[in-house]
């Protein structure tokens, strides 16, 4: 055996099973000497180094040989891997349009630029890193136990949901959802001329916080866009991707504005000119610490929400393919 | 006039790379069981299979050879050749009733798709 030869063997060998790694180094010498002396007889001369190492060479890298006879190994087998894959695309997605959120937020209320950029920087190494740590351990032990949940599944054929279906119910839905909004927005706008509408009786007391003005125009934006995606897929039925992009980017616009209301201290103030008593005082701030939870849930669903158009841009790209 | 179909771009010709061997990998399992009803030692037994067509590389065959083997398919011992030390592999009588099986579903399955292809 030559140097480069015995070399080879020792790098295959430390990569090998303990228990089989003598006999398996055994057998792979025996092979490379009768090429060798098979090759040398054809030539009528020993190897130079080069020709022994194209011999090594259609054995492969010592460890890629090496792990050819360990027993196969994954983390996820090829059943579950695709459900994995689609569900971290879906949670890293929404993972990134909630901080991309978080940021616009920051920067909007006049956080410095190099907060919110260093927090999308770290974006991969922080909360990225974790959400993909989080999904492959759960589907890990999900894959462990993968043959008893199929049994499990396939006893119970009800927990196999079936398609939703196709065609009129759905523009329906949409047609509900158009009117709705230009309900939702022909209020919105009439409020500036009639607060009446956003307070009731209340409005001779009360009056929206300067945050209203900073975000009219924004809330007033993101509703017509949404309107126009809406009237877009009612004409074009074929533009379904167009909604769920669209519906995807409103969300998370939206959640910009919700995490600006979040980092608001009032959302309602004295009307001008309301004598400032300790009871209006109490209501003011009774309805702000009300409007907070209503911004914390406001987030939730939208955060929900986005998770689901990143469920359906995933799930459509998948499709199209 | 027919015409010649476009060659495969580089994305197509890598697919069907893929493709190739996927579909290589369930018949090599067959050809080396059926190349095993005789005696061989791994040297022999990669010339014999790419005598008849089907060169494969070291890499693949020998911890094929140790994977069939731990399945009880093959059997297999060290005896001495031109005065070397050789390990020989032999299907195992587990091994011969599988190939029986193996060789009736391969010839089914090529009949298969040679009638699903011809009528394309």
């Amino acid at each position: 055996m030559t140097p480069l030869i015995d070399r080879y063997l020792q790098n295959v060998r430390a990569s090998l099973p303990a228990a089989r790694r003598d006999d398996i180094v055994r057998e792979l010498a025996e092979d490379i000497r009768t090429q060798i002396a098979d090759r040398e007889e054809e030539l009528g001369r020993t190897l130079t180094e080069d020709e022994q190492e194209a011999v090594l060479k259609h054995f492969g890298h010592p460890l890629a040989l090496a792990t050819r006879y360990g027993p196969q190994r994954h983390v996820i087998g090829p059943a579950l891997f695709p459900v994995y894959w689609m569900t971290l695309k879906i949670a890293l997605g929404g993972a990134l349009a909630v901080n991309v959120a978080i940021a616009i937020a920051w920067l909007v209320t006049g956080s410095p630029v190099g907060r919110a950029a260093g927090h999308l920087a770290s974006f991969p190494f922080t909360i990225g890193v974790t959400v993909f740590g989080w999904i492959t351990l759960i589907f890990a032990l999900l894959d462990l136990n993968l043959p008893r949940l199929l049994e499990h599944a396939w006893a119970d054929l009800k927990v196999v949901a079936l398609p939703r279906p196709e065609g009129k119910g759905r523009r329906w839905t949409l047609l509900a959802e158009i009117v709705g909004g230009t309900i939702f927005l022909i209020w919105w706008l009439s409020i500036p001329r009639s607060p009446v509408l956003l307070f009731g009786p209340a409005a001779a007391f009360l009056a929206p916080a300067p945050i209203f003005d900073k975000l009219y125009v924004p809330i007033t934006v993101i509703w017509l866009a949404s309107l126009v995606v809406l009237w877009a897929v009612l004409l074009r039925p074929d533009w379904a991707r167009v909604r769920t992009i669209g519906r995807f980017i409103t969300d998370t616009l939206s959640l910009v504005l919700a995490l600006i209301l979040l980092r608001t201290e009032a959302v309602v103030q004295l009307a001008p000119g309301v004598e400032a008593t300790d009871k209006l005082i109490g209501v003011v701030r009774f309805i702000n610490a009300q409007a907070r939870i209503v911004v914390l849930i406001w987030i939730l669903a939208t955060i929900w929400q986005i998770l689901q158009s990143a469920y359906r841009i995933v799930t459509a790209s998948s499709t199209d393919r | 006039m027919p015409t010649a179909p476009d060659a495969p771009n580089a994305a197509e010709t890598a697919l069907f790379e893929n493709l190739r061997l996927e579909l290589r990998r369930g018949g090599l399992v067959l050809a080396v069981l059926g190349q095993l009803r005789a005696e061989h030692y791994g040297y022999t037994l990669r010339k014999a299979l790419a005598e008849r067509g089907l060169p494969v590389d070291e890499g693949t065959l020998y911890p094929l050879l140790r994977r069939l083997e731990t399945q009880g398919l093959l059997t297999s011992e060290w005896r001495e050749e031109d005065k070397r030390e050789k390990r020989f592999y032999r299907l195992s009588p587990a091994g011969d009733r599988v190939v029986r099986l193996l060789d009736a579903e391969w010839r089914g399955l090529n009949a298969s798709i040679a009638r699903i292809l011809e009528d394309e």
